[in-house]
């Protein structure tokens, strides 16, 4: 569906979030991430390729290994959203507030 | 005052933390202490009159489940859903979708769930609200 979909739906898994951890440390193969987390090197691709198609990582050959690296630009879109919506309910909630101390009911 | 934005939950470190709070699982919750007692503010959150005064929008929320709610903003935005919860005086849960307008950007057309929780404290009502979005590109998919 949307971009900030696949963003979330790729962060909604505690592997990849893992995976996603690590990578912001440093970039790195998915052997070396299969050592620093308890899951397959099948796995930690499958959960690679799942971040690549939501643009969180992406990779380039150094030599003959495939390195990964965080590309956090489509995290700005989710947090957009989130930034959005949390401030869309902050201004309503205070708006509810200044509602019920008006209301003679309230 | 009581007033507190909210996006909670963990994921990848060195993310933007905007207002302080801490980042993010998909939903983002706010909340809040009112001055009223819990059948009042319930009353504010399904009486469509009490709504258009505080939501923002011309907003309908038929308070049974599978009731409708249908929003309409004054910039053309639209949204539609249906209730899934609603427990009187205690919590309202509905699904929407964006329909019409961009205020919600590339979320236009996707549905989130919107749930209120409120709980009598001192001094009033705890009202908290959670929204998270239910529809994902790849749900279950691939590398699950």
């Amino acid at each position: 569906m949307t971009d900030v979909d696949s963003v979330f739906a790729a962060l909604s898994d505690p592997t990849r979030r893992q995976v996603m951890r690590c990578l912001a440390e440093a970039p790195t193969t998915a052997t070396e991430l299969a050592r620093q987390i308890p899951v397959s090197r099948q796995a930690i691709a499958k959960h690679l390729i799942a971040l690549e198609e939501a643009g969180l990582v992406a990779s380039d050959l150094d030599g003959r290994a495939r390195c990964y690296r965080l590309t956090p630009g489509p995290l700005t879109d989710a947090m957009g959203w989130m930034a959005d919506v949390g401030g869309e309910w902050d201004r309503r909630l205070a708006a509810l507030r200044r509602h019920l101390r008006s209301d003679p009911a309230g | 005052m009581q007033l507190s934005g909210c996006i909670d939950g963990t994921t990848a470190s060195g993310v933007v933390q905007p207002r302080g709070c801490k980042v993010t699982d998909e939903r983002v919750t706010s909340e809040i202490v009112v001055p009223a007692e819990a059948t009042t503010v319930w009353g504010a959150l399904t009486d469509a009159d009490e709504l258009r005064q505080w939501f923002g929008a011309e907003i309908e929320v038929d308070a049974r489940p599978g009731g409708d709610v249908r929003a309409r903003w004054p910039d053309g935005g639209r949204a539609v859903g249906t209730v899934e919860v609603a427990e009187p005086d205690a919590r309202l849960a509905f699904r929407w979708r964006h329909v019409e307008g961009v205020g919600f950007g590339s979320r236009l057309g996707a549905a989130s769930r919107v749930e209120f929780v409120l709980e009598s404290v001192d001094g009033g009502t705890r009202i908290v609200v959670t929204e998270a979005p239910v529809e994902f590109a790849f749900v279950g998919g691939g590398a699950g």
